[in-house]
């Protein structure tokens, strides 16, 4: 009973924490959907640290390949783990009850989570995480509070914690947040984190909509071909209606 | 959403409970609801369209289009109007013509000059809608909606309930008035007015041309307030945005009770006897 009632106002809690929207400004994420090199650490990363929990069941394998300049053998080869067909969708194994009992919440698909959320947000997200005892993974959100996931990417980052420096305010010392700042024990500088983040999240942006390019080169073409022809039709009207004016 | 909707007819006094039993089938929204507001938005709206329509062309061929210069053309010629040169390349209905001469002034046939001239018009529209779909179908979160991108989830409501944006000029009004059952009349009164426009306004002048300048900076009112009050419903309904989304609520409102007081005797310029 006492069970219930603290999860229900854990939830409750964390639904106002939704409902007033991210509590720090979003960082502009520097995603480039033309950059294949991009795209492809990307999928790397997903692959090798997203899918054990997150699936993409909307992506088929192929078509990821196809779109990234990726040889289908190499693909097979370094990105496939568990015996997929090439056809397949990108799923994993875990079951959503198991998801839900683990984690508090089912990890949710990914494959339109850059539309539902918009990439700047992943950028920022997946950036914010930071070390908090009270959670029971031990890291909390600064974008998105209370969230139910692990820091995945921490043999990256490292471990990142809130860093205050003491500075003058009205002539007084004081703490003064300054934002998240890794140990250093991570694989990647901050630089390289950073990068790798926007790689990942450009992956993404590019699974949400895959034929985005596409669809802008055809649009040109579409645009410029009713341009011609709006003004072929106004010039024939102009016609028709000399005798009337 | 649609329990947002079904809450506007609960607020209504003393049947209000009944009522939203009756619309829902049930005591939560559930499958019966489901099913019968498919039916209605898939069957029962069409139909409504489709009857519009039909009533849209059968007044039309009753009573003709208007023109910019909002006059009469029935009129019957009585030999003094000479044939123009584009009257001499159509032979005229005979509803039209007496003794192969076109009757009734000023008309041109719809084809092929309206043919001709809206088929700019559709290339014009062609080209927004060409925009929208390859270069913005998501229109920032207007057009396409990000909870469209997720799961459709029974449990778990949306974190923010707001309308489409070519509803939030009503939504405004509804939050507008602090009273939910005045709300709602509020807001169907807003929409309900537009369509006794004919009888609100008691001008004989139907042409902006000729009307008064009173008549312009009202109607200037009217556009202000209706874009001011789509913009305030996408925005929270709080602090200084609900006392301007009441005043431009009062503006809108404003229009069709000056307008009524007005137009009977409005200072109008002379019409002319035929289209310029």
């Amino acid at each position: 009973m006492m069970k219930t009632l603290l999860s229900a106002v854990a939830l409750l809690a964390s639904s106002l924490a939704m409902a007033a929207g991210p509590a720090v400004p979003l960082d502009k994420a520097p995603i480039d959907l033309t950059d294949k090199a991009s795209l492809q650490n990307g999928a790397r990363l997903f692959q090798n640290y997203c899918l054990g929990c997150h699936q993409m069941q909307y992506q088929r394998y192929s078509r990821t390949f196809a779109d990234l300049d990726i040889p289908e053998e190499l693909g097979m080869e370094h990105l496939m783990f568990t015996g997929e067909k090439v056809g397949d969708h990108i799923t994993n194994n875990m079951s959503a009850k198991d998801g839900e009992k683990w984690f508090g919440a089912t990890p949710p698909d990914l494959t339109n989570v850059a539309r539902v959320r918009g990439p700047d947000w992943l950028y920022t997200y997946l950036r914010a995480f930071y070390v908090d005892d009270s959670r029971p993974f031990g890291v909390n959100n600064e974008v998105f509070p209370m969230v139910g996931m692990p820091h995945v990417l921490q043999e990256l980052q490292g471990v990142p914690s809130k860093t205050y420096e003491t500075r003058l305010v009205d002539g007084q010392p004081k703490e003064v947040y300054v934002g998240i700042q890794t140990d250093g024990s991570g694989e990647l500088s901050t630089e390289e984190y950073d990068s790798a983040i926007a790689d990942l999240v450009n992956y993404m942006e590019y699974v949400g909509e895959p034929t985005k390019l596409e669809a802008h080169a055809l649009g040109y073409k579409v645009m410029i071909f009713l341009l011609i022809f709006f003004v072929l039709a106004y010039l024939l009207k102009k016609e028709y209606w000399k005798d009337v004016h | 959403m649609h329990r947002y909707i079904i809450g506007i007819f609960g607020t209504i006094p003393f049947i209000g409970e009944d009522l939203t039993l009756w619309i829902r089938g049930d005591y939560v929204i559930s499958g019966a609801t489901l099913n019968r507001f498919f039916a209605l938005h898939v069957i029962a709206l069409p139909l409504v369209l489709v009857i519009l329509v039909f009533l849209h062309i059968m007044a039309l061929h009753e009573v003709g289009s208007n023109n910019p210069d909002g006059i009469d053309i029935k009129k019957d010629n009585d030999g003094s109007v000479e044939q123009t040169e584009a009257d001499k390349k159509f032979t005229f209905h005979q509803y039209f013509t007496r003794g192969g001469k076109k009757v009734i002034v000023d008309a041109i046939p719809f084809h092929p000059y309206y043919t001709v001239k809206d088929l700019v018009g559709v290339a014009g529209f062609l080209l927004i809608f060409a925009w929208v779909i390859f270069f913005l179908p998501e229109g920032g979160g207007y057009f396409l909606e990000p909870p469209n991108f997720e799961a459709a989830n029974p449990l778990k409501t949306p974190e923010h309930i707001a309308p489409v944006w070519y509803f939030t000029p009503f939504y405004a009004i509804l939050r507008a008035i602090p009273h939910p059952f005045m709300g709602a009349v509020a807001m169907f009164a807003a929409i309900v007015a537009l369509a006794l426009l004919p009888w609100l306004d008691r001008g004989r002048v139907r042409s902006v041309r000729y009307r008064s300048g009173l008549h312009k900076v009202n109607l200037i009112n009217f556009c202000i307030s209706f874009v001011a009050l789509g913009v305030l419903g996408v925005l929270p309904a709080e602090g200084v945005y609900t006392l301007l989304a009441q005043i431009f609520s009062f503006t809108y409102f404003g229009f069709f009770v000056l307008l009524f007081f007005y137009s009977k005797n409005e200072n109008t310029k002379p019409l002319p006897v035929r289209v310029t």
